[in-house]
């Protein structure tokens, strides 16, 4: 998802994971480790692609909940999502699939 | 007690017609499972943005699930799946097993294939990402593979990212990986796409509209393959001219007009 990030674009790969370590510890980071954090999909391919036998996948997805939580990244705005899908298993559930499924 | 949960999630309420038959299939291999989702079984990845929530909402649905006694969870969305194994399960003791349907399903495929006796024509391109651990990208070719008359072309591209919701958010990667696919498709003279989940499914119906392929979801064609009779409503709703009408007034007060108009029309109504 680098294709994405202007900001990591030709950065330093160790660098930008110290950036993420950083954001891991309630700082910013820098620019192209905020867009990585920020443009991870959670594709996996950093799994086993890592030389220290760590899980970068989770450790972004924790990076984020930081980032989005201090503000460091703007948080998902997911106020609507429950209300939304309520809305649609009103339409599509049947009155006994409502009280039994939900 | 209940032997197994299927616990879809909470956007797959779009998708009605997809827990039905996801149950039924289950039943027809000789699991009795209860569907379960919505807001009340959240895994938290709407909160993730507030991780507190996010943690009170997950732990809840697994302390449900351990509660409800059931040996086996199986699951639907890939975000729950993963919340999962990578929290719900570590934090809170994760008594029952579980497996993603299509999983399930694949691995009780000696009692399902003597069900898939209708013949369902097409070339068919799933609609593959990367990053998926829970099994599926090898067990819903398998699956399909059964389905009289459909053949399953292998090409090499994997969109990024789990499912087509990891790229909505990211500019142009959602477009991209739709450009990519359409490519694929051409390349291989596919006729239908089949989408694995239920996001990827939402994101997807509308090229159906623009171009001229078939989109279905890979639990749609292996109902066709069992004789098993469904109506994807949402993809009839997004490629409406008039969604609003394509859903019906009376359905539409029942839900609640002021939620409909506010949360539902839009989404069926944005830009394909």
């Amino acid at each position: 998802m680098i294709a994405y990030v202007p900001a990591a674009q030709g950065a330093s790969a160790s660098e930008t994971v110290r950036g993420v370590l950083a954001i891991l510890q309630g700082g910013e980071g820098d620019a192209a480790a905020r867009g990585w954090v920020g443009a991870c999909t959670r594709s996996a391919l950093c799994i086993p692609a890592c030389p220290e036998a760590v899980d970068p996948m989770l450790l972004l997805r924790l990076a984020k909940f930081t980032a989005q939580e201090n503000g460091t990244l703007p948080q998902r705005d997911a106020r609507d999502a429950m209300s939304r899908a309520k809305a649609f298993a009103r339409l599509g559930f049947s009155e006994t699939e409502q009280k039994d499924w939900l | 007690m209940t032997d197994a949960l299927f616990w879809y999630g909470c956007n797959m309420t779009r998708h009605a017609e997809i827990i039905r038959l996801g149950t039924q299939m289950l039943a027809a291999v000789g699991v009795a499972a209860a569907p379960t989702g919505g807001p009340s079984a959240c895994c938290g990845s709407p909160k993730e943005s507030s991780p507190r929530i996010a943690e009170g909402m997950a732990n809840r649905t697994m302390q449900r699930f351990n509660q409800s006694g059931a040996a086996q969870v199986i699951t639907w969305c890939p975000t729950c799946h993963m919340n999962l194994d990578d929290f719900m399960g570590a934090t809170q003791g994760k008594q029952a097993e579980s497996a993603h349907l299509a999983q399930a399903l694949w691995q009780r495929r000696e009692a399902l294939a003597p069900m898939l006796t209708q013949s369902v024509a097409g070339r068919v391109l799933i609609d593959m990402h990367i990053g998926n651990r829970t099994g599926v990208n090898e067990a819903v070719p398998g699956l399909l593979r059964l389905i009289p008359g459909v053949t399953v072309l292998e090409h090499p591209y994997r969109a990024a990212s789990y499912m087509c919701f990891g790229l909505a958010s990211i500019p142009g990667a959602l477009a991209d990986a739709k450009a990519n696919m359409l490519a694929a498709m051409a390349a291989m003279g596919a006729d239908t796409l089949v989408t694995i989940f239920h996001s990827c499914h939402r994101e997807l119906v509308g090229l159906e509209r623009t171009h001229g392929i078939r989109v279905v979801n890979w639990v749609h064609l292996l109902a066709e393959g069992m004789g098993l009779a469904y109506q994807d409503e949402y993809k009839a709703w997004r490629n409406s001219d008039d969604p609003e009408a394509a859903i019906g007034a009376e359905r539409i007060a029942a839900a609640g007009e002021e939620a409909v108009r506010k949360l539902v029309l839009p989404e069926l109504t944005r830009p394909r």
